[in-house]
């Protein structure tokens, strides 16, 4: 074995080669780290919103055979229609873009103004753009008579409160 | 000959000299250097092509959205001085630059009005630079740009639509982050960048400050940046698109 023979087989990885491979390593690790860490920045942890369970008032602030508007928890209170005695809530956060669909009393049903989705006294959708119907949402009485509802949990559309 | 001796005085001295290096621009060379010595000058090319000032083919469109674009920028950091983006302030300050405030409503108003302005013309400029063929070789990536310049334009317009905070701003922002949410696969992609632009999951004091600081700093940053790249392709792809040679 020659003096160059010994010099080739050693270069495969010379000392230079090793300090650029780490260095570009070192340097683009640590860009890629602060992008990702960037991204994952704008996803906040803690959310400062309103709560998704929440009380509605008392059974008797909602008379009989009414659609009853609540505008701060985005829902109608539904009582005695569609033959059901009972409360009902139902979202009013139109399932095409999230408008607030209008009730319509004397067509019993809601008219979405923004894209003219059309929804039943089921919540089904009969007309319009809207890709699901209205979501009922579960409530109980609580302990103080208040009725509590879960905007987390649907439920069919004859599920009422009884009064 | 008085005349004379004041601008002797005037510019004869080491400060006049620091700032501008060249003499009285007489002939070819000194005209070239007060082009190419000024940062802000050095933009135009020293010469330009008879037909470049024919103004009928480019119709102004390009520096027209350049002026609103200017006009939009100096209104809009006069409004900052004023609006808070609060959910509980936002829509007060916006009434009281148009009702309490001095010629708040003139700032307020040449801000919306431009910002409408701006999207025509971009779009007007892009027809334009379409139907001169302005977008073919050697021109192709001053086109690319120019349609990134458009995108932020639209961007820049729906980010300020919000900040009013008024019924159709917030129902305008419902439905887009709505719409953003439908990115498939719906699930994963749609519901992360819904979450991201909004900040959450409602359209509330979170979407406001994003939408706020899209709309005054990272936007119009990347935009005034592309419009430097934009203007600088125009020289070195050979000037204004203009008529050949008759």
């Amino acid at each position: 074995m020659s003096e160059k023979d010994v010099k080739e087989t050693k270069s495969e990885i010379t000392r230079r080669k090793f300090f650029l491979f780490f260095g570009w390593f070192g340097i683009l690790s640590s860009l890629a780290g602060s992008a990702l860490g960037s991204v994952r920045f704008m996803f906040p942890n803690v959310l400062y919103e309103p709560p998704t369970t929440f009380k509605i008032g008392k059974p008797a602030d909602y008379p009989p055979n009414s659609v009853t508007f609540v505008q701060d928890q985005k829902l109608f209170v539904v009582r005695g229609k569609d033959g059901i005695e009972g409360i009902r809530i139902i979202s009013s956060v139109c399932t095409h873009m999230g408008c607030t669909p209008k009730w319509v009393e004397a067509k019993n049903r809601w008219e979405c103004p923004c894209h003219g989705s059309v929804f039943n006294l089921k919540g089904e959708v009969i007309a319009g753009p809207a890709p699901k119907p209205l979501p009922w949402y579960k409530a109980v009485i609580a302990s103080d008579g208040k009725i509590i509802v879960n905007s987390k949990d649907y439920v069919k559309s004859d599920y009422q409160i009884k009064v | 000959m008085k005349m004379n001796r004041l601008w002797e005085l005037l510019t004869n001295n080491r400060f006049y000299k620091s700032i501008f290096r060249h003499g009285y621009p007489d002939d070819e060379i000194k005209r070239s250097e007060v082009v190419t010595g000024n940062l802000f000058l050095h933009i135009q090319p020293v010469k330009v092509h008879k037909n470049t000032i024919r103004t009928g083919y480019t119709l102004g469109l390009g520096l027209i959205s350049f002026y609103l674009f200017i006009i939009l920028t100096v209104t809009g950091v006069l409004l900052m001085f004023y609006y808070i983006p609060s959910i509980e302030r936002a829509y007060n300050d916006m009434k009281d630059l148009e009702f309490a405030v001095s010629f708040g409503i003139i700032f307020r108003n040449l801000h919306r009005w431009g910002a409408h302005g701006m999207v025509a013309f971009v779009f007007f400029h892009m027809c334009r630079v379409f139907f001169t063929g302005g977008y073919k070789s050697p021109r192709e990536f001053n086109w690319g740009i120019g349609v990134i310049l458009l995108i932020l334009t639209l961007f820049l317009s729906l980010t300020g639509y919000l900040l009013p905070w008024d019924q159709l701003a917030f129902w305008a922002i419902t439905i887009v982050a709505n719409l953003i949410g439908t990115t498939p696969p719906e699930k994963i992609m749609g519901a992360s960048l819904r979450q991201v632009v909004l900040g959450g999951t409602i359209v509330g004091q979170n979407a406001l400050i994003r939408f706020y600081v899209m709309h005054v700093v990272v936007l119009p940053l990347v935009a005034a940046v592309l419009i430097g790249v934009h203007f600088w392709r125009i020289r070195k792809d050979g000037g204004l698109s203009r008529p050949a040679e008759e």
